[in-house]
């Protein structure tokens, strides 16, 4: 919480409008399990306190969100995102701050409906921090979350590609035998959002970061709306290759200024070297877009660099490769050139 | 400054409403001093934090996490809000009336934390430093409009020019201001 007023209430205001405007557009998945976060293990200062505990917690929810590790007694010291491995909260947080476990407590509730482990300082310590202590029931809850995950993992790891139809069998099969009851199985609406960036293909797979070996059960489960979403795209192994590829090779072009023609070129021969062609568009890099990037430096000096990289709809040897160059025409609609802007 | 959480975070905020106030929490009270210091007006520097934040809410799917900071994504967007306002001498609402924002109105309670917030890190003996550094005309039209708080016809009145000289020197006063500001960190 800011100690300025307006702060918090211009931070009210526009919680309420976000929430309305969440409220016009489909469920997507929430952020807690998307990729991005539980890869970030980083360690941050945090300005605001937890807000009354209001929510009710239910251990099978509280098992399916992150643990949040801190690194001192209250919600403004350092903060975690390790991965929710199996362990306890207290274990986990122990591995991810290097302390020894006796030293944590983990508490629940809160704003932000997921574990929080802090350093101890006593008891009532979960009650001032306006939480409440993990409830017993959650080591159980904790383990048939990760039942489910190794069922889905060992089906998504022992083939190529795993057929929808397969996935979503699999999945109901095993929630039921679980006892989740009431779960619907759905291909995500964020996979054929995002489809344009990884590509096309009728693989599923559980969600998990472009460049983990291993996918995350996490990042599917909604126990808010009782949803498991699985993803569909290309064989993720592919998938993991081409985003592999594309952040080496920006990281290896960034910093030369070559033409378009060897630029592609260059883009051929590693692609080639994975059996696989490439189809190019050269745009200039959408208004605001960049900043930040390792290309942007080399874009703003007029050199052609790669903005994006992935698999070709309809062909899993093909990878559409996304140049920008400044002075070419700016895309269509501000995004990325559409498929038939590829050759 | 974290690097990973804020680009998680911003990444995040794309599906779920609380990610993005956890960035908000995280950055507004900069972002509010970051703007009183430059422009010298509560009210403006309010206006400018609310349409930042209600830009990066629009723009979150563009962003790309590449390791780089997030929060060098949210002070791109502040920068591009505050040339605006140089520019126009006008708060852009664009992106606060698409969302539907009903900006709260601003306290004195809030005026005077501010106030306390950037007089607390030495920011006015470098205001001072630089109000010396800028021209006279700049800085009659700067007094008249922060300090005195005229309207642009009324500094006009003064400085004896017309409206659009005297908002252009106020303009020019303050860009001129931020920079110097700026340079000494």
């Amino acid at each position: 919480m800011s100690e300025i007023p307006f702060v918090n209430q211009l931070g009210d205001a526009i919680d309420r409008a976000v929430a309305a405007e969440s409220a016009r557009r489909p469920l997507r998945r929430p952020w807690w399990r998307r990729p991005q976060v539980l890869i970030a293990v980083a360690v941050v200062a945090v300005g605001c306190g937890a807000v009354a505990a209001r929510t009710v917690l239910n251990s099978s929810t509280l098992a399916m969100h992150p643990v949040e590790c801190l690194s001192g007694t209250t919600f403004k010291s350092q903060i975690a995102f390790p991965e929710n491995n199996g362990s306890s909260p207290v274990q986990i947080c122990a591995s991810a701050l290097g302390v020894p476990a006796p030293r944590l407590i983990a508490c629940a509730g809160g704003r932000y409906t997921y574990v929080s482990v802090f350093y101890a300082s006593g008891t009532g310590q979960c009650r001032r921090l306006g939480l409440r202590p993990l409830p017993a029931s959650y080591t159980a809850a904790q383990a048939k979350v990760q039942e489910l995950a190794r069922a889905l993992t060992s089906l998504q790891t022992s083939r190529y590609c795993v057929p929808p139809a397969t996935f979503a069998a699999t999945a109901r099969d095993t929630l039921d035998r679980l006892g989740f009851s009431g779960w619907r199985v759905e291909a995500g609406s964020t996979a054929q959002e995002e489809a344009h960036v990884i590509g096309g293909g009728d693989c599923a797979s559980l969600p998990g970061s472009p460049l983990s070996t291993r996918p995350n059960i996490m990042y599917a489960l909604d126990p808010d709306h009782r949803v498991l979403t699985f993803d569909l795209g290309p064989p993720p192994t592919l998938s993991r290759l081409v985003q592999s590829l594309a952040a080496s090779i920006q990281h290896a072009t960034a910093g030369r200024c070559s033409s378009q023609a060897g630029l592609q070129a260059y883009l051929r021969r590693r692609l080639a070297r994975h059996h696989l062609g490439a189809a190019f568009a050269i745009t200039a890099a959408p208004p605001g877009e960049g900043y930040g990037d390792v290309w942007y430096h080399a874009y703003q000096q007029g050199c052609p660099v790669v903005g994006l990289m992935r698999t070709a709809a309809g062909n899993l040897g093909l990878i559409d490769v996304w140049m920008l160059q400044r002075g070419e025409a700016t895309p269509p609609g501000h995004g990325l050139p559409p498929q038939r802007a590829f050759h | 400054m974290d690097v990973g959480n804020d680009a998680a975070l911003i990444v995040a905020s794309r599906d779920d409403p609380r990610a993005f106030r956890r960035l908000y929490d995280r950055h507004a009270d900069a972002l509010l001093t970051y703007f009183y210091r430059r422009v010298l007006d509560p009210e403006v520097a309010a206006d400018l934090l609310a349409e930042t934040f209600a830009v990066a809410f629009a723009k979150r799917h563009r962003y790309r996490d590449r390791g780089t900071p997030g929060a060098a994504w949210l002070y791109g967007i502040a920068r591009k809000e505050l040339a605006h306002w140089f520019r126009h001498q006008q708060v852009e609402r664009r992106a606060l009336t698409k969302l539907g924002v009903q900006v709260p109105p601003l306290d004195q309670q809030s005026v005077e934390r501010m106030e306390a917030a950037v007089e607390s890190d030495g920011h006015r003996a470098a205001l001072a430093a630089a109000l010396e550094q800028i021209s006279a005309g700049e800085r009659d039209a700067v007094r008249l409009r922060v300090v005195s708080e005229l309207s642009y016809g009324q500094i006009a009145e003064r400085l004896r020019c017309s409206e659009a000289a005297a908002r252009t020197r106020v303009c020019r006063g303050l860009a001129r201001l931020s920079e110097l500001m700026e340079a000494t960190g």
